[in-house]
This record gives structure tokens, C-alpha cells and sequence, in this order.
């Protein structure tokens, strides 16, 4: 029964050629924003850590974006910055995803045991607090770095996707195809890594992806708080704390990095909306 | 199910215990987490004295069950630890400064309620609107932006430019506080509202098949009567369990926000605590998010079961 439906979902989403329209813009507006963050460090004439210009420039044709308080170009260090929160928050969601659903689809799988009593409520507690605070209370111990900040999210996020692929994972556990499998005598590991596995996997896909915006927030509202990647390092939270103090003035330092940030969260945003709505309705 | 009164019972319990794991969350960050608070506070090169001593007063010292029961014992009794840095109980710190956090947490979810209800409504009945072709694309700019971003952004035009709200500040007396409070409220709320609205609108959309509005429309009762007890009573729940959630959440938000509006509530003391590795205060003030947490939640089932008696009575 499972299996039909399946099998027509996936006829049904290779005649649905054209792409959601949310998807379409979403996937051209993160393309062209990584293209930026490869490209624009590469070919700008100037260094996004060292300030050569004269400091506190509006926005003119040698400077797209200005220059911040000691003389750097903001344009570059935007696209720097954006290029280590991208890789950042890639890192930390793929990581937590991974091990947040092997375990999550694990425990739904041998349902109640005292194991995963014990993991369930490890998972729920952790899942009770508001995630910037629990990242910055582990960020505390882990220290101001990429590093720690990677360590803060991941140690903080597998318990979302945990509590997704358990929920998943314990609905497909009593499914028709895998009583079957398992009446056909296949071994655990088989109907985990051929049945169930893949059914999981394409729900805690979308999760991710809206966890992406979330967590590409998150590691910028660490280093704006002072507690995750620190300056000078160009990081887009950072350079919009670092600006902060000229708001009046130079209203560009904290303004350019926050619109690119709020952008990337966007087009996320939408392959997120995009992505769900396809794979829902197709 | 358990019948009468005995519901409630049920959802407070479930509270107190999550609230005891929400401790333990909180105490074994500064366990587990990688690296040896100890050193991060001294650095490499303290003597094994100064390491010894700053393992008592962290309460690191002993194995950590003894620790463990030792927290816990603390906690009944109000005793979260002494700040490292300033030496002041951490309880104290928390009294200090969990008023402005719980007013502008609370300001928001009532504004958020009161905005996402007309709004769900409007989108719900007149599906065709202008409104309704608006809304995705502010919504999805609203819960896109950061929210820390946005406040910077209020701040400057509200605030500096235009000097609508003070630029800094709290006041813990009642009509005073409003003055520093509803421009962060609003500003937290152009995430919420967009979730809430969406929401409310489908389950009003839900509501307006069910044959007892058309009983209604035929009856003809008055507006307010069908506004109120036919369309928004039943179908309020899921935004107000939402809200719920999402004001735990909020308490995140609030985090951000208060270190924007420079507001010396909660949030602040979190923030400063994190960055200074005072990690008493860290784990008393986890801990009481936790609880807080957990308050409201609790708060939003009990008000979702008076408000729509059918819900969760599957549980």
C-alpha cells in the first residue's frame, strides 16, 4: 500500500516538470549569493581583513558597500562573511542531521526499551529550551570560535531531528511493507537500511532545510552577542555588532551585512517552502 | 482520560517533571560541553591550588552524582551559586533582572494574539484579497530577517531618528515600562505574527465547513456571537498551542532583542555571563529559561482545554 502511493508520488513529481515558482526564486537568489561569496573575495582589489582606505566611506563605485570604521571594504568582507556563515551552518546542520535521524529513526524503530526511554527524554529536555539559549550556554564552555560555535549548534540541534525521525520512523515501523520485509526474514539491519531508512530520510530532509535558516540565524546571532566567530574575522553577525556603535553615522558597516544575511535566509527560506510544497503536494 | 478536574492535575504534573529534567539540561552543560571550564576561567598555566579552589566554587569538584544531588539540593532551596565575577548569589541576579524579560515576553505574545487574530480572520474569509496576496511575501521577509537586525533598524529610525521610543533602558513601573517595551515587542512580533496569522487563518478556514456555521448563518445570530463563539472560539486552539511554543521560543528571541534595546533584563545577564565564562550564573539562568519554558507551556494547555474544551482529549 505504502509502496504504491510511493511509486505514484514519484511519477506524479517527474511530470510536475516546471518547478514551484517559490523554489525557482529561491534557488536563483542563494545561487547568486554563493556565487558572490566565492567569487567576490577572489576578484575584489581589496583584503577583507586589512583596512587600506580611508575609514567610514558611504557607498560609492570603488566601494559598493562603503568602508567600516578602520578602512576595510565591506563589500568583500560581506561576501567573506558570508561565505564562513554558509559553510558554518552547512557543516553544523548536515552533521546534526545525520546523527540527530540515525538515532531518532533507531529508537522509533525498537519502540520502548529503557535505552530509548532515556534518550527520549534526554531528547525532549533538550528540545525544551529555546535553542539560542541553550547554543550560547554550551558556547560558553566551548569558546568564542567556529569551532565552538559548530560544537554549541550541533550539540544543541540533533535532538530536533531526533525528535522528528523518531516520530517518523515509529509510524513506518508498524507499516504494512515492513512487517512484510520482516516476515520475508530479512535482517534488522536490511529492513533499517532499505525500508525504513529512506522513508525517514525525505521528511527530515525538508526539516532540514527549514533548519538551515534557523541555524545560518542562529551562528550570526552568536557572534553579534560576542560569543561566537569573533572580529576581526569577517563574520555577519560580527560586522553588524561592530557597526553597531556608528549606527547614526555610518549607517552601512551594520546595514549591508544584515540585508545579505536577512537575503540568504530568504532564498533558504523559500527552497525550504519550495521543497515541502513539492514534495507534499506533487 | 482522566474526567473533571483531574486534567489539570495531569498537565501541571507533567510540568514539574519536565521543569526537574530542564535542570538537569542545565547542569550537565557545564559537564558535557567539550572543554574544561576550569582552565577556560584560569587559563593554562594556573597553579594546581587556584585550579582546586575554582573546582569548589564551580561545585565541579567530587564525582558527579555527589555534585549532581548537590545542585539539585540547591535548587529546592533557592540557591543557584555564586557569580564568579561579581560575587553576587546568582538567585539574586535572576530577580534582578527577569522582570523587564517576562514583561516584554508577555507584551509580545498579547500583541502577536491580537495582531494574528483580524489578520487569520481577514485572510480566512476573503481568500482572494489584496491582503492575502501581500501576506506570503512580507511573511516570509518578516521570519527571514533577524530579528537582532530588525531591532538595530527600529532603533535607528524609531528611536534616533525620529525619537518615537527612548533608545535605551527600563522602567519596571507599569505605564512607564510600555514606553520602553513596545517598540522591541513589535519588532519581535514581525516574526511571530506571520506564523500565527498563517495558522489561525487555516483553522478558521477549517471552522467555516463545519455545518454548525452554516446552522448559525441560518439562525442568523449577531456578529458578535458568530465572530466570537462560532468562528474564533473553535478554532483559536492550535494558534493559542502555537503561541505556546513559540513564547518559549520567544524567551530566545528576547535574548537578541534586549541586548539591541540594551535592556537589563535576563537576556542581558546571559549574554555578559557567557562572554565573561562566569558559569554559575550560565547554569542558573539556563536553568530558569528551562522553567520558564515549561511555565508557559503548561500556562497555554490549560487556557487551550477552558477555551476549547475538545482538544487533547485524544491524549
Amino acid at each position: 500500500m505504502r509502496q504504491r502511493t510511493q511509486s505514484k508520488d514519484r511519477k506524479d513529481r517527474s511530470r510536475f516538470k516546471e518547478m514551484d515558482p517559490t523554489l525557482l526564486v529561491g534557488v536563483v537568489l542563494l545561487g547568486l549569493i554563493v556565487l558572490a561569496s566565492v567569487l567576490v573575495p577572489i576578484l575584489s582589489p581589496f583584503d577583507p581583513a586589512r583596512g587600506t582606505s580611508q575609514p567610514m566611506q558611504g557607498p560609492s563605485a570603488d566601494h559598493v558597500f562603503g568602508t567600516d570604521n578602520l578602512g576595510r571594504d565591506i563589500f568583500v568582507r560581506v561576501f567573506a562573511a558570508t561565505r564562513l556563515d554558509m559553510a558554518l551552518s552547512v557543516v553544523a546542520v548536515g552533521v546534526s542531521l545525520v546523527v540527530g535521524t540515525l538515532l531518532g529513526a533507531i529508537m522509533g524503530l525498537v519502540g520502548r526499551s529503557k535505552v530509548s526511554t532515556f534518550l527520549t527524554l534526554v531528547i525532549d529536555s533538550i528540545n525544551a529550551f529555546p535553542f539560542v539559549v541553550l547554543a550560547l550556554g554550551v558556547a560558553a564552555v566551548t569558546g568564542p570560535s567556529p569551532t565552538g560555535v559548530l560544537a554549541a549548534i550541533i550539540l544543541t540541534g540533533w535532538a530536533r531531528y531526533a525528535r522528528v525521525a523518531r516520530a517518523r520512523a515509529a509510524v513506518i515501523a508498524n507499516a504494512d511493507f515492513v512487517s512484510a520485509a520482516k516476515l520475508l526474514g530479512y535482517s534488522r539491519t536490511r529492513v533499517m537500511v532499505r525500508h525504513v531508512f529512506p522513508n525517514v530520510y525525505s521528511e527530515s530532509f525538508a526539516f532540514a532545510l527549514s533548519e538551515l535558516v534557523i541555524v545560518i540565524l542562529i551562528i550570526a546571532s552568536l557572534s553579534f552577542l560576542g560569543a561566537g566567530v569573533r572580529p576581526p574575522t569577517p563574520e555577519l553577525g560580527a560586522m553588524i555588532s561592530e557597526g553597531r556603535i556608528f549606527l547614526g553615522q555610518a549607517w552601512w558597516i551594520s546595514v549591508f551585512p544584515g540585508a545579505v544575511l536577512a537575503l540568504a535566509a530568504l532564498s533558504i527560506q523559500l527552497i525550504a517552502d519550495g521543497y515541502e510544497r513539492m514534495t507534499r503536494y506533487a | 482520560m482522566l474526567s473533571g478536574r483531574h486534567w489539570a492535575v495531569g498537565i501541571v504534573g507533567r510540568g514539574i517533571a519536565v521543569s526537574f529534567i530542564g535542570a538537569t539540561v542545565a547542569f550537565s552543560v557545564l559537564r558535557l560541553a567539550p572543554g574544561d571550564p576550569v582552565l577556560a576561567i584560569l587559563g593554562d598555566r594556573a597553579t594546581p591550588d587556584a585550579v582546586e579552589e575554582m573546582r569548589t566554587r564551580l561545585g565541579l569538584d567530587g564525582n558527579v552524582l555527589v555534585q549532581y544531588f548537590r545542585f539539585l539540593g540547591g535548587v529546592v532551596q533557592g540557591d543557584l551559586g555564586t557569580s564568579i565575577t561579581s560575587n553576587v548569589p546568582v538567585a539574586r541576579i535572576i530577580l534582578d533582572s527577569i522582570a523587564p524579560t517576562l514583561s516584554l515576553v508577555s507584551l509580545t505574545a498579547v500583541l502577536a494574539l491580537v495582531l494574528s487574530v483580524p489578520l487569520g480572520l481577514r485572510l480566512a474569509l476573503a481568500p482572494e484579497g489584496l491582503l492575502s496576496k501581500v501576506f506570503p511575501v512580507v511573511a516570509s521577509l518578516g521570519v527571514a530577517t533577524p530579528g537582532f537586525f530588525l531591532g538595530l533598524l527600529a532603533l535607528l529610525l524609531f528611536a534616533v531618528r525620529w525619537g518615537m521610543a527612548p533608545v535605551s533602558g527600563f522602567e519596571p513601573t507599569f505605564p512607564e515600562a510600555l514606553a520602553y517595551l513596545w517598540l522591541p515587542a513589535l519588532v519581535m512580533c514581525a516574526q511571530l505574527v506571520p506564523i500565527l496569522a498563517r495558522v489561525f487563518r487555516s483553522s478558521v478556514m477549517r471552522t467555516l465547513d463545519e455545518e454548525f456555521i452554516e446552522a448559525a448563518i441560518v439562525r442568523g445570530v449577531s456578529r458578535y456571537r458568530f465572530y466570537w463563539h462560532y468562528l474564533i472560539r473553535p478554532s483559536i486552539a492550535p494558534t493559542i498551542a502555537l503561541l505556546g511554543f513559540i513564547t518559549g521560543q520567544l524567551l530566545g528571541a528576547s535574548v537578541m532583542i534586549e541586548m539591541v534595546f540594551s535592556m537589563p533584563g535576563i537576556g542581558t545577564r546571559l549574554v555578559r555571563a557567557v562572554t565573561a565564562r562566569d558559569y554559575p550564573t550560565v547554569q542558573g539562568i539556563l536553568l530558569v529559561f528551562g522553567v520558564l519554558v515549561v511555565v508557559i507551556t503548561t500556562l497555554s494547555e490549560l487556557l487551550i482545554k477552558y477555551l476549547d474544551p475538545r482538544a487533547g482529549s485524544d491524549r
